[in-house]
């Protein structure tokens, strides 16, 4: 067995001028829920689909469960679960004829995992599939991914277009059922709250690239934030915030300058009192914060006029 | 995979039950329109081009919506191989296809055979698996188009299907040709259904089983570029060959009034009457007969190639159908459908239970005028009101009917591999015994060289023009004139060849520029298959045309253009040594067609961007604060 379930080297995938994925290097362990997070365009779903064979890189390997993505068996398709954000079933069949044709191809299944799971979601066996909501046939499709025992479930933003309910009976039943121990989750979201709520890893990805590999609280360390009087360092340096060592952001409040950095340690503050900075404090910050000044730095912005 | 099966029936189950009413119904309206119908009165080629269609739009219709970017995902990502997984919605089409068309085909055969007295061969059934195998072929067209990785997926498909047209004589043949498609389709399918279809497949087998059929098709619409590069142009310059052509040229002697070509031809013979010749011919009546050979119904044949099938009396309201089985006609009551009785080559018989084998027709005839038997060695004339059968007209040894006789004003006509003889018409329609030819005239030349024959008639007899672009041989255009005098005398008068001409050298030997070798290989695959049916030049024939330098240096320079440029690319995409010798090996030998399939089975612009940005070192968007500590928790 390998030691990563996921594992890519230098991935590059370019579409005509656009580089979806950058040199991308990104080892998954075995086990946990590890959550992707990554502005739109950041190259998230296209990981997946190289992950999954169904598109070839530019350049570069990625290998699911031990093989190459070019190349996976049936055997280890078979241990992978794959929810994407259109939750797609076939609409023209009942939910009873989609469970009875999913479950003809495991020989594991679960139907204990699959009534506690599809119990969150009020999904009747005889419906048609088309005629389910949308919160429906996400419950209805994690039911079945779930029940498949899979070693690694790919869950590629399962909540999108999800009321709050049904997203938070979507979390429930992800979180409280009992699966393999061994099974691994790979959840792709926006939403910061899930992230915060799921995950044990947190991966974050820009414009192709890997940006960050660790859990939510270490990367939470990382950043920190700053309040100082913005006057004093405005007379040092003007404008310009790329002499501020590890600036992500930076945000008036009550005439203070509120400054996240990254990897910055006590000695940022001794920084900003070389700058001629007075008052300064430093603060915690949450992970949806965290996440939101990483990914908005590089973010574009239109050009001043 | 028995599960997948089910779910993908299901999916199109009620398009399926759709098209079945939906013929049901045509054939519903069809028997209601018609007074007398049997199984060849339905329009067997509307069923035929449903089935092509129908197949070819499902087959793309069905691959597209399976393979949208989830869809594909769902469908694949589960333990099965792709292979499975594409045998079981095959199989379920397969199954959608037999409901959608030769099911009901075969309902009302079985109908018409059971409960009427309507003619019904065993052949009538065969039309269910031609449908049905053309459909499957057609389908698995459809499915190429949106599975492979090439755009030239559907020229390789109708490649393929082209191949089995070019057998429409013998059924096994047909049925056979169908079959190897449907096995080459098949196993094109399988390989093109895989994870990541924007692949192009990888074996040599896989890319010569792709290429070659392409060709046939690449070849037939290079050919017709001509249209858009040299005819519509010069049209509308208003400078085209047909608008203004050469004087001396064929095309200007056949843009020639017809009252005026004859003189044109005897312009420069020193014959004593030629003035008055030309004089007659401008006020002679004219007609032509067709030298081109029509293909006879054949025994077992499919009933959509069905002709002149049937002879109508009016008077006993009877229909004489002839039937395949029994190579009898079989006379039914036109209303109430009793049979009345039964017509051999020897007369009519009452019951059948009388017919010995010698009543029995040898080949299928065709029927014509309500009263003539023709089979492409005899003519029969039926005589309803006397119950009588006489012969016409009989070949005997090699000699044979290429045709129909045609019936003309002055003139009945009936053309042979050997000679054309003229009857009077009177006699031959209202005479019932063997009809004997005013005129015998020979071919002057190989049949091939001439398709047509002008007759004008004269005070005392019949002059004859033979005219061809091939007359002389490849290329050599030319006409002879025939005087076929009261008595029965025919003196050839006049011979012209046409040395100029109106369009330029590379439109006319165009063909042979795209692709020699094609050209010439299927005239010669053809021929070897189906002589009686198309008439055309063997390869010896084609080998011993003499060609000009210039185009001969033509020919050879676009094949060696060719051969260099897929040499120069596939270095520059980085082709692996097998397939590079591969394609130089295609285009030494075929040529453009085969560059073109090269460009069109290797994505060329993208292979080239995809190699030079692997040079490019990866661009960091990221400021290096940001990316200094990926792996923090490790």
């Amino acid at each position: 067995m390998s030691e990563f379930c996921v594992s890519t080297k230098s991935l590059t995938k370019q579409f005509g001028n656009k580089l979806a994925l950058n040199d991308l290097t990104l080892d998954i362990p075995h086990g946990g829920i590890h959550a992707i997070v990554g502005s739109n365009g950041a190259g998230k779903s296209t990981l997946f689909r190289l992950l999954l064979g169904v598109e070839t890189p530019t350049s570069g390997i990625c290998t699911l469960l031990g093989e190459r993505s070019d190349n996976i068996s049936a055997n280890v398709r078979g241990k992978v679960g794959y929810v994407n954000e259109e939750h797609t079933l076939p609409g023209w069949m009942k939910v009873a004829a989609v469970k009875e044709l999913q479950q003809s191809f495991y020989p594991d299944w679960n139907h204990d995992i699959y009534n506690k799971v599809i119990a969150y979601f009020d999904v009747d066996p005889k419906q048609k599939v088309s005629v389910l909501s949308r919160g429906e046939r996400a419950g209805f499709n994690l039911s079945m991914a779930l029940a498949q025992r899979p070693s690694l479930l790919i869950l590629d933003e399962p909540t999108l277009g999800l009321d709050v309910v049904a997203r938070q009976s979507f979390l429930e039943a992800l979180m409280f059922t009992e699966t393999e121990e061994e099974m691994t989750t790979i959840y792709c979201s926006h939403q910061m709250e899930e992230v915060e709520r799921i995950a044990e890893q947190l991966i974050i990805m820009e414009k192709g690239r890997l940006i960050n590999n660790s859990t939510p609280d270490d990367f939470c360390a990382r950043v920190s934030c700053w309040v100082a009087d913005w006057d004093a360092i405005k007379s040092k340096l003007g404008n310009k915030d790329v002499g501020i060592p590890g600036f992500l952001s930076r945000r008036e409040i009550d005439g203070q300058q509120h400054i996240l950095v990254v990897d910055q340690g006590d000695d940022f503050g001794d920084f900003l009192h070389g700058q001629g900075a007075k008052d300064i404090a430093q603060l915690p910050v949450n992970l949806e914060r965290a996440i939101n000044a990483f990914l908005t730095t590089n973010h574009n912005k239109p050009v001043a006029l | 995979m028995l599960a997948l099966f089910k779910a993908e029936f299901l999916h199109y189950r009620k398009w399926a039950i759709w098209l079945l009413a939906l013929q049901a119904m045509s054939w519903v309206i069809v028997l209601k329109l018609n007074e007398y119908a049997d199984a060849s009165a339905f329009d067997s080629e509307i069923t035929q081009v449903l089935s092509l269609f129908g197949g070819f739009v499902f087959g793309v219709v069905q691959m597209i919506l399976a393979t949208r970017k989830n869809q594909w995902t769902f469908l694949l990502q589960r333990p099965l191989n792709s292979r499975d997984i594409y045998f079981a919605i095959t199989a379920a089409s397969i199954l959608h296809i037999f409901i959608a068309f030769p099911f009901v085909w075969l309902v009302v055969v079985a109908s018409f055979d059971h409960f009427t007295n309507a003619v019904v061969d065993i052949r009538h059934y065969y039309m269910a698996p031609y449908l049905m195998i053309y459909a499957i072929a057609t389908y698995l067209i459809g499915n190429l188009v949106v599975l492979n990785a090439s755009r030239g997926a559907i020229l390789t498909g109708f490649g393929l299907l082209t191949l089995h047209n070019d057998f429409p004589q013998f059924i096994w043949l047909k049925f056979l040709v169908l079959t190897l498609v449907i096995i080459i389709l098949f196993y094109l399918n399988i390989k093109s259904f895989k994870a990541d279809r924007s692949q192009q497949l990888k074996s040599i087998v896989d890319t010569a089983l792709m290429a070659i059929p392409m060709q046939i098709t690449l070849v037939i619409l290079l050919t017709l570029t001509t249209t858009i590069f040299y005819d519509i142009p010069q049209k509308f310059m208003g400078s085209h060959p047909e608008q203004q052509p050469i004087e001396g040229s064929y095309e200007y002697w056949r843009n020639i009034d017809d009252e005026k070509r004859i003189a044109y031809l005897l312009k420069d013979n020193n014959l004593a009457n030629k003035q008055l010749l030309s004089r007659q011919t401008e006020l002679a009546e004219q007609d032509t007969i067709a030298t081109f050979y029509r293909a006879f119904n054949r025994k077992n044949q499919l009933s959509f190639r069905d002709n002149n099938w049937y002879l109508s009396d009016e008077d006993s309201r009877t229909v004489w159908v002839f039937s395949h089985d029994e190579m009898l006609l079989q006379g039914a009551d036109n209303f109430t459908g009793k049979i009345v009785g039964w017509l051999g080559k020897k007369g009519f018989i009452a019951q059948l239970t009388s017919v010995n084998d010698a009543d029995r027709f040898v080949s299928v005839p065709s029927m014509i005028k309500d009263q003539f038997i023709v089979t492409d060695k005899s003519v029969f004339q039926v005589d309803f009101a006397n119950k009588r059968l006489s012969v016409k007209l009989k070949m005997v040894d090699d000699e044979h009917l290429i045709g129909r006789p045609e019936f003309k004003k002055h003139f009945v006509a009936v053309v042979t591999n050997k000679k054309t003889y003229l009857f009077d018409p009177q006699a031959f329609s209202q005479e019932y015994e063997q009809a004997v030819p005013n005129f015998q005239i020979p071919h002057p030349t190989h049949l091939d060289s001439f398709s047509w024959i002008e007759s004008y008639r004269m005070a005392d007899g019949f002059l004859f023009t033979y005219r061809g672009q091939n007359y002389y041989g490849f290329d050599k255009p030319g006409a002879e004139i025939f005087y076929a005098y009261a008595n029965g005398d025919v003196e050839k008068i006049h011979s012209k060849r046409f040395n100029k001409y109106s369009y330029p050298e590379f439109i006319r030997y165009f063909d042979y520029l795209i692709s020699p070798v094609i050209y010439i290989l299927r005239d010669n695959i053809i021929n070897s298959y189906q002589s009686l049916d198309v008439t055309l030049q063997s390869t010896d024939v084609a080998f011993t045309r003499s060609w000009s330098n210039a185009m001969l240096l033509t020919i050879i320079l676009l094949q060696l253009s060719a051969t260099i440029i897929v040499l120069m690319l596939a270095r520059r995409i980085r082709l692996n040594q097998e397939k590079t010798g591969f394609w130089l090996l295609m285009t030494l030998f075929i040529g453009i067609p085969a560059l073109l399939s090269f460009l069109l089975m290797n994505n060329i612009r993208h292979k080239v961007k995809a190699n030079s940005s692997a040079n490019i070192e990866p661009s960091s968007p990221l400021k290096s604060n940001l990316t200094s500590n990926i792996n923090s928790s490790k």
